[in-house]
């Protein structure tokens, strides 16, 4: 089957012109992060969640404040404390004492942009509040059912260390959002720049230079990109080789592997490859774009062993065993 | 008168005792009383032409080993049976606290033709140690009928076959051996043909078998140069090229000592090859031939480069995803 690559190449060139200008406007903000920056990027292109997760004072949260004032849409930050309630998130019925009837109040995960700072400091209702929210796209308050924007995007952030006080998203949970991201410090030069841009005290403010019908129409760019079968069956062979080491020459990672990655895995996986593919102005997925995003996907979806704990062996390790090991066609 | 009394008491024994493990009481002299005692019993009643029948003769006292000493045991007297072999053995130990001495005599009989055959009384001369006088017990007289041969040829026919299976898995072995040792001489042989020709020689001859500049399946075609060229720098650099991208391997391949030209033309193959393997766009002639002289050039320009030798020696640059 002949593929018009020429047509899609065209269509991506007009529709990403954006990208440069949003990368511009974050990057008057944030120094470096280009991973973390470009990851955001994909998420807002795949229509996937995405969970940022790092030590204290690597911007992640100036990040996604950055990244939602770029685009002329609305943005909503909270915070998740252990005292949030899931009405503080969805919205709730408030009685009208003049109409003497209920009103609908809307709760902030009405928007297009939802910061879930500290995702896991509130306790299992409010996740679940907000994760079923983010599968299903819509809110129930009281009889009505309240459609959720579009674009819809949540971009939670999680501290790996401090675990006293806090709630662990449960696997299940974890594995709705498209990607996971590891965030880790600047390069020294970056760090040196960081130092030096806030010495000055002076203030920038990003400009909003997207909308988001860019946003969706570009989305609708990422989803005619070529993906070749040949790709589709590596997609594959990756996720099985997570569930099955055995088949694919990794006997080193038998029994160290709990739980495999779900349909899900290959689903976003195949999605994200074609936003990576998006954003490097190409019309059709190749290795690269899989090896590129494969671990952003596949990181939080592979749940190892009590003995692979024991060897200190991580998900992170079986992953890049796995990339490794599998034969790019 | 001795005689005349050994020969009632002979023909009293064999009447009270009916033909097996009869206790023949010991003939002592009239001064000491049955302190010694001989039993005779055979194995069987019928014994086929062709077989043997076991004649045992225990004789047996309660005392000290030294009581009694066994001088001679004659031979059984036989009628249509012969002995073809002998055996004896002593046993000395202790039965409900008291001590017991058991000499046993066996003889292996032979039929001699078919119907009745008899044992008559063994002689077994003992002297008692006590006295230093030498005496003689006599066994029962025992019969047997002597019937037709049985057929022995089933376990001859089994040894026969084990014999033979014995010989073909000998032979066969023999055979495997040499198969094996013949394997071994081609591999060493292929191995050192291999070593003779150069990584270059050896995908240049694959480049030129594998791949068709006419076929109709031009994907193909970037398919298989692909695999030769990633093969090739999987081989010569000792890197796991079949499982990296392009990018990948070039950003693997700066470590090396290729030279920059070498490089650049190794991504352009690869990176053309992708777009062949992955856009789904129609292959045109000319870009395979392109990809196709790129990569006969890659052969050329690495050939006289870095000997495969030298490259297992370099640093280990695998995996690139961090």
């Amino acid at each position: 089957m002949a593929v018009d690559i020429e047509a899609i190449n065209e269509k991506i060139k007009k529709e990403s012109e954006f990208i440069d200008k949003i990368t511009n406007e974050v990057s008057k903000v944030i120094v470096g992060q280009k991973y973390m920056i470009e990851r955001l990027l994909i998420g807002l292109l795949a229509n996937g969640h995405v969970l940022l997760e790092g030590v204290p004072g690597l911007a992640k949260t100036l990040t996604v404040n950055t990244l939602s004032s770029t685009i002329k849409t609305k943005f909503q930050r909270i915070q998740f404390t252990p005292d949030l309630l899931p009405a503080d998130l969805l919205g709730t019925l408030i009685y009208d004492q003049k109409k003497g009837d209920f009103t609908t109040k809307k709760g902030p995960i009405f928007s297009n942009l939802v910061l879930a700072d500290e995702i896991n400091r509130s306790p299992a209702k409010v996740q679940s509040a907000l994760l079923e929210a983010m599968m299903e796209r819509q809110v129930t308050i009281g009889n009505n059912t309240f459609p959720l924007d579009d674009p819809f995007l949540v971009l939670a952030t999680q501290n790996p260390i401090e675990q006293e006080g806090t709630y662990p998203l449960p696997e299940a949970q974890v594995d709705r959002f498209m990607l996971k991201l590891s965030v880790g410090y600047p390069q020294k030069s970056e760090e040196l720049e960081v130092m030096r841009r806030m010495s000055t005290g002076e203030k920038i403010e990003p400009k909003p230079v997207v909308t988001p019908k860019d946003i969706i129409a570009a989305r609708s760019v990422v989803n005619e990109v070529y993906i070749d079968e040949k790709i589709e069956n590596y997609i594959i062979d990756i996720v099985f080789a997570t569930r099955n080491p055995k088949e694919y020459g990794l006997d080193e990672l038998q029994g160290l592997i709990a739980f495999g990655a779900s349909p899900r895995a290959s689903i976003y996986l195949h999605q994200a490859a074609k936003a990576h593919a998006f954003l490097r102005r190409r019309g059709y997925v190749t290795p690269e774009d899989i090896r590129s995003i494969g671990m952003d996907v596949l990181r939080h979806r592979v749940i190892v062993t009590y003995e692979a704990e024991a060897e200190e062996m991580t998900s992170e390790d079986v992953v890049r065993k796995v990339l490794n090991k599998i034969e790019v066609p | 008168m001795l005689k005349t009394r050994v020969l009632i008491l002979l023909v009293l024994l064999i009447l009270s005792n009916f033909l097996y493990g009869q206790d023949s009481t010991a003939l002592n002299t009239p001064n000491y009383k049955s302190e010694i005692k001989a039993s005779v019993s055979i194995d069987t009643r019928e014994v086929p032409q062709n077989k043997t029948a076991v004649l045992n003769i225990e004789v047996s006292w309660q005392g000290d080993f030294d009581r009694f000493e066994i001088a001679r045991v004659e031979n059984p007297l036989l009628t249509n049976l012969e002995v073809v072999g002998n055996a004896s053995s002593n046993w000395v130990g202790e039965v409900d606290g008291i001590k017991e001495v058991v000499k046993k005599y066996e003889f292996d009989l032979k039929p001699e033709s078919l119907g009745m055959a008899y044992i008559d009384g063994t002689f077994i001369e003992y002297i008692d140690l006590k006295t230093e006088r030498s005496h003689k017990l006599v066994t029962n007289r025992l019969e047997l009928e002597v019937v037709s041969p049985v057929f022995e040829g089933s376990q001859n026919n089994v040894m026969l076959l084990m014999l033979v299976v014995l010989v073909l898995m000998s032979f066969s072995g023999g055979v495997l051996l040499l198969i094996k040792r013949k394997k071994m001489k081609e591999a060493e042989l292929k191995e050192q043909q291999d070593a003779a020709i150069s990584y270059e020689e050896k995908f240049q001859v694959k480049l030129k078998e594998d791949v068709d500049l006419n076929a109709s399946d031009g994907t193909g075609q970037f398919v298989a140069i692909s695999k030769i060229v990633r093969g090739y720098i999987a081989e010569k650099y000792d890197l796991v090229a079949m499982e990296m991208t392009y990018s990948d391997i070039t950003k693997a391949l700066e470590k090396t000592s290729i030279n920059g030209d070498a490089i650049t033309h190794i991504e352009e193959v690869l990176q053309k090859c992708d777009v062949a393997k992955f856009s789904g766009v129609q292959v045109e002639k000319n870009n395979l031939e392109r990809v196709y002289t790129l990569a006969e050039e890659i052969l050329k320009q690495t050939g006289n480069n870095v000997s495969g030798e030298q490259a297992d020696e370099k640093e280990e640059t695998h995996s690139t995803v961090n």
